[in-house]
């Protein structure tokens, strides 16, 4: 049983499985978005505490809702969803007065606010792309695998992979074209 | 067509920017893009769509703890096969040379003085050449006693048993005292050998005379290496008898570490145990460039792991307890350096909370027919589970000992 090469529904159906099936089928799916996840999450807020929660978070909730038998068709969306309700709950629990540390500063003094919210625009339209896209576009940019690696497990050519990948791109630049305008400004 | 053109041109950026375009194909997509104001703001978007991604890749990675903390409040083991990325990058990541430098310098220094300190009171040569001829003779008469059994085998006089050594060589023999002493003990009839090997070895006749001292009793000439025009004269002290320490298989070691936990450990252990940071094992000699072996030491690890404690809250807990560890280990000897031997070694091993992989070298000084002294480093990983977590501690140590080989 190779589940690299299970698609993401195969993966949930054998989340309700025994519990080795459970926790090697989690395996994959934590090492296909947990890096997408956590970027998200760091989008949503600066505080570094509050990113691991909320990307724990967000893995939790997302393994009980499966044993709760919820229906999840696209996993990607589903943890997005899951991660930016939690991120909004978090953002209402906080203080409205923050104490300003040196630290704080510091590290905001580096960020480059039009870069971070393009990134959390790109996280949050990747879900919303046809799954042949999304995937390539997931594995390539936020896991690292270079084409052939991608073209093996899907089994097709890697032509077909850099030209899916380039749609992917294309099309997210599409569905982006208004915001980039924007933030171009 | 104008639209097919500009379809063309979106694609080629796209591949420029990916670097996937022909040479040859980037003047026309330049060209295009001087030309059209649409391509050139879709090159803009592009640019900084992959400025964003590219920019915030620190975002992409999780941190172990959180990963670790993720998985045990789910239950889900972490597999080394999941960790393996991190533990391939660890020594690059977290191992810092500036800090080891002392540690290794003055290793390197203790075993200059060690070797140079051997050197000085070492026994001279001619002891381990005498062994090897030694060892030579005693196959040498074996030789002699299976041809003189097949010779007598014929007139029914030769004990069976004789007949057991098989050694193809042929050989130069002279009758000395020794091997008059030899016929004694074995009761046979000396002027059947006498004859044989007059029969057997006409080369005698072809030997110039041999002169031999006082204190020397035996010469024995192997045919392969013999150089008729020369005389030719080996010979063995008498009062030499153990064999060279190179046809020992078995040897017991007896050694200390001094162990520096990677990275450095914050703790200290609450006590030490008796013989702490000692080991004793037992090497067999499969050939001359590998041995197996086995040894126990006594050692503590420093490991720093987290879960969650009886009450579900998040924990990292740091200790520094004492362990016993049983190892199998694998010892190889590249190149032979006379009383010199460098090694390699590595072993597999485990204690009563997890597994001990080690991996290192150094090198062995024969000082004798039975001892030898060893100095080397080595890097230890103990792998071990918490809560349905996989862990593991490292650590890097400077070990000496001294080997007795037995037979």
């Amino acid at each position: 049983m190779n589940l690299k090469e299970m698609n993401d529904l195969e993966l949930v159906a054998l989340l309700k499985g025994s519990k080795q099936d459970k926790d090697e089928a989690f395996r994959e799916i934590y090492s296909r978005y947990s890096k997408m996840v956590h970027a998200y999450c760091a989008c949503m807020t600066y505080d570094r505490d509050q990113v691991e929660e909320i990307f724990q978070e967000t893995f939790v909730r997302f393994y009980k809702s499966i044993q709760n038998n919820s229906r999840i068709n696209n996993i990607p969306g589903y943890l997005h969803t899951i991660a930016r309700n939690i991120g909004k709950n978090h953002n209402r629990d906080r203080k409205l007065n923050t104490e300003i540390t040196e630290n704080t500063l510091t590290e905001d003094s580096r960020i480059d606010y039009d870069n971070r919210e393009l990134m959390e625009l790109i996280l949050n339209t990747v879900e919303l792309l046809e799954p042949m896209y999304r995937d390539v576009f997931i594995l390539h940019e936020f896991e690292g695998l270079n084409y052939g690696e991608i073209a093996s497990r899907y089994g097709i050519s890697q032509g077909n992979v850099k030209i899916r990948y380039l749609r992917s791109k294309q099309k997210l630049i599409k569905l982006l074209n208004p915001y980039i305008k924007d933030l171009s400004k | 067509m104008k639209e097919e053109i500009e379809m063309e041109g979106y694609n080629q950026i796209y591949e420029f920017m990916e670097g996937l375009l022909d040479p040859p194909a980037e003047p026309d997509m330049f060209y295009m893009l001087a030309s059209n104001e649409e391509l050139r703001s879709e090159f803009r978007r592009l640019v900084k769509f992959d400025k964003s991604l590219h920019n915030n890749r620190n975002l992409l990675e999780v941190p172990d703890g959180s990963q670790k903390s993720l998985f045990a409040s789910l239950g889900i083991p972490l597999t080394p096969e999941h960790d393996k990325e991190k533990e391939k990058n660890f020594f690059w990541t977290n191992f810092n040379f500036k800090k080891v430098l002392p540690f290794v310098i003055t290793a390197l220094a203790s075993s200059i003085l060690t070797i140079l300190l051997l050197m000085l009171v070492g026994k001279p040569d001619y002891a381990s050449e005498n062994s090897k001829q030694m060892q030579k003779y005693y196959q040498e008469v074996s030789f002699l006693k299976n041809e003189l059994a097949k010779k007598n085998s014929n007139t029914n006089q030769v004990p069976a048993v004789v007949r057991d050594t098989v050694i193809k060589k042929q050989v130069v023999y002279k009758t000395t005292p020794i091997i008059q002493r030899q016929e004694q003990s074995n009761q046979l009839n000396y002027n059947t050998l006498a004859a044989s090997n007059t029969e057997l070895y006409d080369y005698t006749k072809k030997i110039p005379a041999i002169s031999i001292p006082g204190n020397f009793n035996r010469i024995v000439v192997d045919n392969s290496q013999f150089n008729f025009s020369q005389p030719l004269i080996l010979f063995q002290n008498e009062n030499d008898t153990d064999p060279a320490i190179d046809s020992k298989r078995l040897e017991f070691i007896l050694g200390g570490t001094q162990y520096w936990s990677l990275p450095a450990s914050t703790i200290t252990p609450k006590e030490f145990g008796a013989f702490m940071n000692m080991q004793i094992g037992v090497r067999y000699r499969l050939n001359n460039a590998f041995k197996v072996g086995a040894d126990i030491r006594r050692e503590t690890f420093f490991q720093k792991f987290n879960g969650l404690d009886g009450l579900g809250q998040y924990t990292v807990y740091e200790q520094q307890p004492n362990f016993t560890t049983y190892s199998l280990g694998l010892q190889y000897y590249p190149v032979d350096m006379g009383n010199f031997h460098p090694y390699l070694v590595t072993s597999l091993g485990g204690n009563a909370v997890g597994y001990v992989w080690r991996g290192g070298g150094g090198i062995t000084y024969i000082v004798g027919n039975s001892i030898a002294f060893e100095i080397g480093v080595d890097y230890s990983t103990m792998y071990y589970n918490f809560d349905q977590n996989w862990f593991n501690s490292s650590k890097l140590g400077i070990n000496y000992g001294i080997s007795y080989y037995i037979r």
